[in-house]
């Protein structure tokens, strides 16, 4: 085990952009620092280098940050395919990492996986997969472009050419046929959650090179309930993450107007999230007005940093993820429930695997603003029924397990994590 | 070109029995000759039965001076002339074409003298023996006779008689009245749009006339050096145009063909030839209009748009068009770019190492974009057989190469497979592209692949070929191909006529999009022709045809003329219903902007393809 070398290569470094996939990327590099293994921190990053190199380093030499971009995100091209076969192989071959851990290609390429099959034969290549981005062209989403965002299930080449007139039946194909054929070089998928193993079996990955492993989080000490005024509800709810329409923060905002008055007054909502300003004219539009109907009802705190979490966190008697779209294992339930606070999500995707109705959270009708008005009323009906669903939640994967992990399934082939070579 | 000239048989003796006996009286005004060549004998001859009034030229007896003492008659060209002056004379009221004009084809050097020749009428067995007079050159409006009285149609008719006599002379008789061009548009109208030129071939001509009274006699090309088409009147193609009608109110009937093409040839035509459209009135006026000369280059895309632009399958003639005007214009343009641009260079780029003694060659043509290669790059990749393979992608399009040759490095850098790129230089279109590809193969096998095929499974390269050396007299083997969505796009081409396309042979899919399951699919099936799409052919055989037949424009009907000469030759042809490719048809062709130019440049394509095949492929549907 210690002679393992283990390469993970991230889209973006978390010094630069807190994304779920980049920070669970960083953690796993740290705990296999921590327990003293060979790892080098490989992430992507747009701004420019010193003298065009293609690769700087960050915080410590065993941060390497890659200069590179995507030109086209329809096959996941480098945009310049030099930095893949000169100076990625190059890295490759002075490194020689027996691991080669991908938590994503985007905004560097789908080559750089053939690369590593080209350069290491034999290096283990593992990659871990954050959203549907192979099955869905739509940013990875499964949801159907167009305002009413209509959930997807199953992608096909002539479905997907009816989600984009401008391309044809037959590029789709060739794009599943192309993904594939890459993807064929990777030993093991990692997963955080069960559902998006299940949407790649069915685009025809091999279940048995799929992997569950959860995203793992620090330990830390879990606040205290909020303490209560004399007579006060539980009615503390929050929001954290994008604001944009894939989030649903519009649904989350409806509800709280759908609320009766007599509810009203027993509730708060915290928005702690950004993004708000990159979002469409439109959309922009829509929260504030919806905003502006709500008044006190809500605040509107913009971004944070993650060290904020705990008091955040501390501040609220439940967590919302009104996400319209299927997620996958969203950073902000493991770290409610690391909080030990309960979750109230839509009853679709990563939402309805994590978040078990009436034992650690409440599930309400996905994209209903009615059916997340009701369980808001349902989640202040009574202190005993807020402490009764705290009591249900399971202590969570922490880094390191999360790192044990990965070991065992995936850096260790002896586990008969078996590649097609 | 109006009425038909009568023409008086020297052998009809017999005349009319009807009618009083009356000596005919006549009279020669004028005896003419033009261009040194052609008797002009012209006056009346009054009489009521004057339509059998025959008319007699012989050499006068005796004369030795001219005509080396010959005897007998000469032939006489003779039309009848409207003579009003001959009416008023005879008090006559109705009327009668007493005038004549004789026209006779002078052998000789030396004018004839007035009495070497003998000049007789002839009516129910009586004749007149008319006086002569002197033989003078005649110009100008001077042919149409002594008196104006001449009819137009009359005038038309003595200038087909010229026309028949001396040819293009006709147009440089000298004296004809002369238009300008705003005199001729107080006539007729006209717009040329295009005289597109091929050097050394002919002119391709389109436009329109409007022509409502029939002022022309007729309308030729000529050049400088004295180059003369054939009538255009006659030798075009003619077709509505209702624009140049409603901006012309009144000037024709509604059913007018005002659209005017016509492929012309001139086989000794310059560079710069000095075209003229010469306009001939049926008054005899001539109109001389210079053509500005388009010469086409080696870039024929938009010329071959224009030749079709108006052609059309529904046209009852449309048989005729093809063959003299729009096939013909187009068969000499390709012709002409083939030899303009001289042979194909044959870069050869080699990525990755060079395979020793490949097995076979597959060859790979790429036109309209190249990220094909890529894709199947990225396939190939996973197949053993590669590694004996040679594979071979022609570019076919000059516009890619900047971009291709680095796209070539990084992909062959990223998917580490032997592959070399092959560039003629110019479009070379599919036939070329294959065959410059097949010259450049060290294998004794090729495959010819197109670059829109996807396999569904590796090793199918090594499979065909075992199958194939089963199979008897195999001319060309081809697998299944089957869409994106698994529906079958190939197995194997039928021919069928439509009805709809001039009933030319088209080649035809059958079961084209149905599922699998509802086909017959054998294993091996014989069919008189299969897809170029994917063809395994021996190199010999494919070279003892002389490949694919680059006449066709654009990629089409070249694999089933391959088969079909293949067939002749007494080879089958077969497909495996075993191995499966995917097809991903026309992605790399629909990059026409204009589908109603590609559709008849297909058309074209057919009618070549059934004149050279069509008898054959009536005996293999039979």
């Amino acid at each position: 085990m210690t002679e393992q070398r283990i390469l993970i290569v991230s889209h973006g470094h978390p010094d630069h952009s807190k994304g779920g996939a980049e920070v669970a990327a960083y953690n796993l590099f740290k705990e296999y620092q921590r327990q003293g293994l060979d790892t080098v921190f490989l992430a992507r990053t747009d701004q420019p280098s010193h003298g065009g190199s293609a690769f700087s380093t960050i915080n410590s030499d065993r941060e390497i940050l890659f200069h590179t971009h995507m030109s086209d995100f329809f096959l996941f091209q480098s945009g310049y395919k030099r930095h893949v076969w000169q100076d990625f192989h190059g890295l490759l071959q002075r490194y020689r990492p027996t691991v080669v851990h991908f938590h994503h290609y985007i905004h560097m390429g789908l080559e750089l996986i053939r690369e590593v099959k080209n350069t290491l034969p034999n290096a283990r290549i593992v990659l871990t997969l954050h959203e549907y981005l192979a099955i869905c062209a739509n940013n990875g989403q499964m949801v159907k472009p167009g305002k009413q965002m209509k959930l997807c299930y199953k992608s096909s080449p002539s479905d997907c050419a009816r989600c984009f007139p401008d391309r044809s039946t037959a590029d789709f194909f060739l794009r599943e046929k192309y993904i594939k054929s890459i993807f064929k070089l990777v030993d093991v998928f990692v997963s955080p959650s069960h559902f998006l193993i299940e949407r790649y079996k069915v685009w025809g990955i091999p279940k048995e090179k799929m992997v569950m492993i959860e995203n793992g989080q620090p330990e830390v000490e879990a606040p205290p309930p909020r303490p209560l005024a004399e007579g006060e509800a539980r009615g503390r709810f929050a929001f954290f993450g994008q604001i944009n329409p894939y989030k649903g923060v519009d649904v989350l905002l409806e509800a709280f107007k759908l609320l009766p008055e007599d509810v009203q007054e027993q509730v708060h909502l915290d928005i702690h999230g950004a993004n708000l300003d990159i979002q469409t004219k439109e959309f922009q539009e829509k929260i504030h007005g919806l905003l502006e109907d709500l008044g006190d009802l809500v605040t509107l705190h913009g971004s944070y940093e993650s060290h904020e979490i705990g008091r955040l966190m501390e501040q609220a008697d439940w967590v919302i993820i009104p996400s319209v779209w299927w997620e996958n294992s969203p950073m902000v339930i493991q770290e409610a429930f690391n909080h030990r606070r309960p979750l109230i999500g839509p009853d679709i995707g990563g939402m309805n695997e994590k978040i078990n109705d009436g034992v650690d959270g409440l599930l309400f009708r996905s994209r209903s603003s009615m059916s997340l008005s009701c369980k808001i009323a349902e989640a202040i009906s009574s202190r005993d029924y807020w402490s009764k669903i705290i009591s249900g939640i399971n202590k969570v994967v922490t880094s390191q397990e999360c790192a044990s992990s990965h070991l065992d399934c995936v850096v260790d082939d002896s586990k008969g994590f078996s590649s097609e070579k | 070109m109006g009425s038909k000239i009568r023409f008086f048989s020297r052998e009809e003796k017999h005349s009319k029995e009807t009618g009083p006996k009356q000596a005919v009286k006549a009279w020669v005004d004028v005896c003419g000759i033009i261009g040194g060549k052609h008797l002009l004998i012209q006056g009346w001859a009054f009489h009521p039965g004057y339509e059998d009034v025959h008319f007699n030229v012989a050499y006068a007896a005796g004369d030795e001076a001219v005509g080396g003492g010959k005897t007998g008659k000469l032939p006489v060209d003779l039309l009848r002339t409207t003579r009003q002056d001959v009416n008023r004379h005879f008090s006559h009221e109705d009327g009668g074409c007493w005038g004549f004009s004789l026209l006779v084809d002078w052998p000789y050097e030396q004018s004839p003298e007035e009495n070497a020749l003998q000049l007789t009428a002839e009516i129910e067995r009586t004749q007149l023996l008319l006086a002569l007079k002197p033989f003078v050159e005649l110009a100008g409006a001077d042919i149409f006779g002594h008196s104006a009285s001449w009819r137009s149609d009359e005038r038309a008719q003595l200038i087909a008689q010229l026309y028949r006599s001396m040819g293009n002379g006709v147009y440089e008789i000298p004296g004809l009245k002369r238009l300008e061009e705003g005199q001729l548009r107080g006539l007729l109208n006209w717009h040329w749009e295009e005289a597109l030129s091929i050097p050394g071939s002919g002119v391709f001509l389109s436009g329109w006339l409007l022509d409502g009274q029939q002022e022309l006699a007729s309308m030729v090309l000529r050049t400088a050096d004295s180059g003369y088409s054939k009538n255009l009147l006659e030798h075009s193609v003619r077709y509505r145009r209702t624009d140049v009608l409603e901006a012309f109110p009144g000037k024709a009937s509604s059913d007018y063909q005002a659209g005017l093409y016509a492929w012309i040839p001139m086989p000794h035509l310059a560079e710069r030839a000095g075209l003229e459209l010469v306009m001939l009135t049926r008054e005899g006026a001539l109109g001389i209009l210079p053509v500005p000369q388009n010469n086409v280059r080696d870039d024929i895309t938009l010329a071959s748009q224009k030749m079709l632009v108006n052609f059309h399958i529904s046209d009852r003639q449309y048989r005729e068009i093809m063959r003299d005007h729009v096939g013909a214009a187009l068969s000499t343009l390709w012709k002409y770019r083939r030899a303009l641009l001289s042979e194909p260079e044959g870069e050869v780029l080699q990525f990755g190492p060079a395979v020793e003694n490949p097995k076979r060659s597959v060859i790979v043509p790429l036109y309209g974009r190249y990220d094909f290669l890529l894709h199947q790059v990225a396939q190939f990749i996973g197949d053993k057989d590669f590694a004996e393979t040679e594979l071979i992608y022609v570019l076919d399009d000059p516009r890619l190469y900047d971009e291709f040759i680095p796209f070539c490095r990084d992909t062959s850098k990223l998917f580490p497979i032997s592959f070399k790129i092959v560039y003629g230089g110019y479009n070379l279109g599919y036939a070329g592209a294959n065959n410059l590809g097949a010259r450049n193969a060290s294998s004794k096998k090729l495959v010819l692949l197109n670059s829109d095929i996807i396999p569904s499974e590796p090793g199918w390269l090594s499979r065909i070929e075992e199958k194939m050396a089963g199979l008897e007299n195999v001319g060309v083997a081809a697998p299944k191909l089957v869409f994106d969505d698994g529906t079958v796009q190939h197995l194997g081409m039928a021919f069928e006529r439509n009805p709809q396309f001039g009933n030319l042979w088209l080649n035809e899919h059958p079961g084209k999009g149905t599922p699998e399951w509802l086909l017959e699919v054998p294993a091996v099936s014989e069919h008189p022709a299969v897809t170029g799409a994917c063809m395994f052919i021996d190199k010999a055989l494919y070279d003892s045809v002389g490949g694919l037949d680059e006449t066709y424009v654009f990629g089409d009907f070249e694999d089933s003329d391959l088969c079909l000469k293949l067939r002749r030759a007494g080879y089958r042809h077969y497909v495996l219903g075993d191995e499966k490719l995917y097809h991903l048809e026309r992605q790399s062709q629909n990059l026409f902007v204009n589908q109603d130019w590609k559709f008849k440049i297909t058309l074209y394509n057919a009618w070549q393809h059934t004149q050279r095949w069509g008898r054959l492929i009536e005996q293999l549907v039979a």
